[in-house]
């Protein structure tokens, strides 16, 4: 299933076209990134696998710092992207609760799939490296909030629908349900956790208990299924 | 006395002020890490604040890498094992379902403390750090599992009481509880959220549909 997020399209951020030799020293930093840690980078590896001088990386990002912050929030920025371009392409068809929790359940079994695990790797650690360098970590809150704001917009439509329980803030909601779908690393890294069966069931019935309308919320989620 | 029973022995002076040792120049490592991220752990700077040798270090961490991963260890889940004590043995004194959700109430205002807001940026500051690192993340998961143990116990001796439902997953329940925790830094960190209201609302009518036992149990 990796044909779903694993594309190299680029994510196209705020529509911004960059200098191939800029990308080209991006790419570079967050495979290096990826592969040994931030505390790791290697600016030669990085000057090698893009294929550039020395000169260019302060030149188009002014410092190594400076592309590394840029590499961070990408890395951050895209992986939230992805995951939620995958997530709310068919949720406006949706008529019913019971056809909600359907479609959630779907979705969350594509959830566990190992390109997902692969994005909340990203995103885990990408958010990390953001949080104690005050730059970086504005950027993200600001990219963040802005997926917040994505991700409600079909909460709102099934609202309209009554699908939807109208009285749920759809932007904190968002961002209650976006943090939780992160928190599933915790769930895939342990040994013992099977997250595919009981971390989905209890994400469905948390669905359920806070999306559903006050008439249909006395069937729990368990119910339905 | 044999070494490997140290756990339970009284530890003499030599043992206690190499413990110093090791607290000294973790702290120091902590401290110059909430400064200024991992990436610049300055090792000169982690002995000039421990009063601490360089010969030391060494030979209790082996390495500034030995260094840097107990530093990061410790701080994925140092603080919230002290938090997780508090919850449990609350949550052994609980007689009934109501009670129980009074306690999580209780448990998500606690949550929303600056205290332990600082903890999740500590905690995924760490785990950001420990993914990329094999043998570091190992160790982190292995705590993080004795972890989710302590607190799946927990909720298993309600279960076998009838406070919450029969058939849950208890140490599932724990870690997806616990991950939930965690993730309430992202609506932290937003400014125009307000998590003490809504997110522990969503969190507290997840955790009553979750747990809550099933009709027939509570007839």
């Amino acid at each position: 299933m990796s044909e779903e997020v694993g594309s190299d399209e680029r994510p196209g951020l705020g529509g911004e076209q960059r200098h191939p030799t800029k990308q080209a020293l991006l790419d570079a930093t967050i495979a290096d990134m990826e592969a040994t840690g931030e505390a790791s980078i290697r600016g030669m590896k990085v000057l090698k696998d893009a294929g550039v001088s020395n000169g260019s990386i302060f030149y188009h990002f002014g410092s190594r710092e400076a592309l590394i912050q840029e590499a961070i929030a990408e890395r951050y920025l895209s992986a939230v992207s992805r995951g939620l371009d995958a997530f709310s392409s068919s949720i406006k068809e949706i008529e019913t609760g019971d056809a909600l929790i359907e479609f959630f359940r779907g979705e969350l079994r594509r959830f566990g799939g190992s390109s997902f695990h692969e994005l909340r790797v990203r995103r885990a650690s990408a958010l990390g490296a953001s949080l104690l360098r005050p730059g970086l970590r504005e950027r993200i809150i600001a990219g963040q909030s802005e997926y917040f704001d994505r991700a409600s917009l079909p909460i709102k439509f099934l609202q309209a629908k009554g699908v939807i329980d109208p009285s749920v803030d759809a932007r904190s909601f968002a961002a209650w349900f976006l943090g939780l779908l992160l928190s599933r690393i915790l769930s895939d890294l342990d040994p013992v956790c099977e997250p595919d069966g009981a971390w989905s069931e209890f994400t469905l019935e948390a669905i359920g208990a806070n999306l559903l309308p006050p008439t249909t919320e006395p069937l729990l989620a368990r119910e339905i299924a | 006395m044999s070494s490997n029973d140290t756990e339970n022995v009284v530890k003499g002076p030599q043992a206690l002020r190499s413990e110093a040792t090791k607290r000294a120049l973790l702290d120091a490592a902590l401290a110059d890490m909430e400064a200024t991220g991992e990436a610049s752990i300055r090792i000169t700077k982690v002995l000039q604040e421990s009063g601490i040798t360089n010969g030391s270090l060494y030979h209790h961490f082996g390495s500034r890498e030995g260094l840097v991963q107990a530093a990061i260890a410790e701080r994925f889940l140092g603080s919230v094992t002290k938090g997780l004590a508090v919850f449990t043995r609350r949550v052994a004194e609980v007689g009934s379902t109501e009670e129980l959700f009074e306690v999580f109430r209780e448990e998500l205002v606690r949550i929303g403390s600056p205290d332990v807001q600082a903890q999740r940026v500590h905690r995924m500051t760490a785990l950001a750090a420990a993914l990329p690192r094999a043998d570091l993340l190992e160790r982190i998961i292995a705590d993080q599992a004795r972890y989710f143990d302590g607190a799946a116990d927990a909720i298993g001796r309600l279960r076998d009481q009838g406070v919450v439902r029969g058939d849950i997953d208890v140490r599932a329940f724990a870690a997806w509880f616990l991950g939930l925790s965690l993730s309430r830094l992202l609506s932290d960190i937003d400014p125009d959220l307000d998590p003490d209201t809504e997110w522990s609302e969503y969190t507290y009518k997840a955790l009553v549909a979750i747990l809550t036992p099933e009709p027939s149990a509570l007839s």
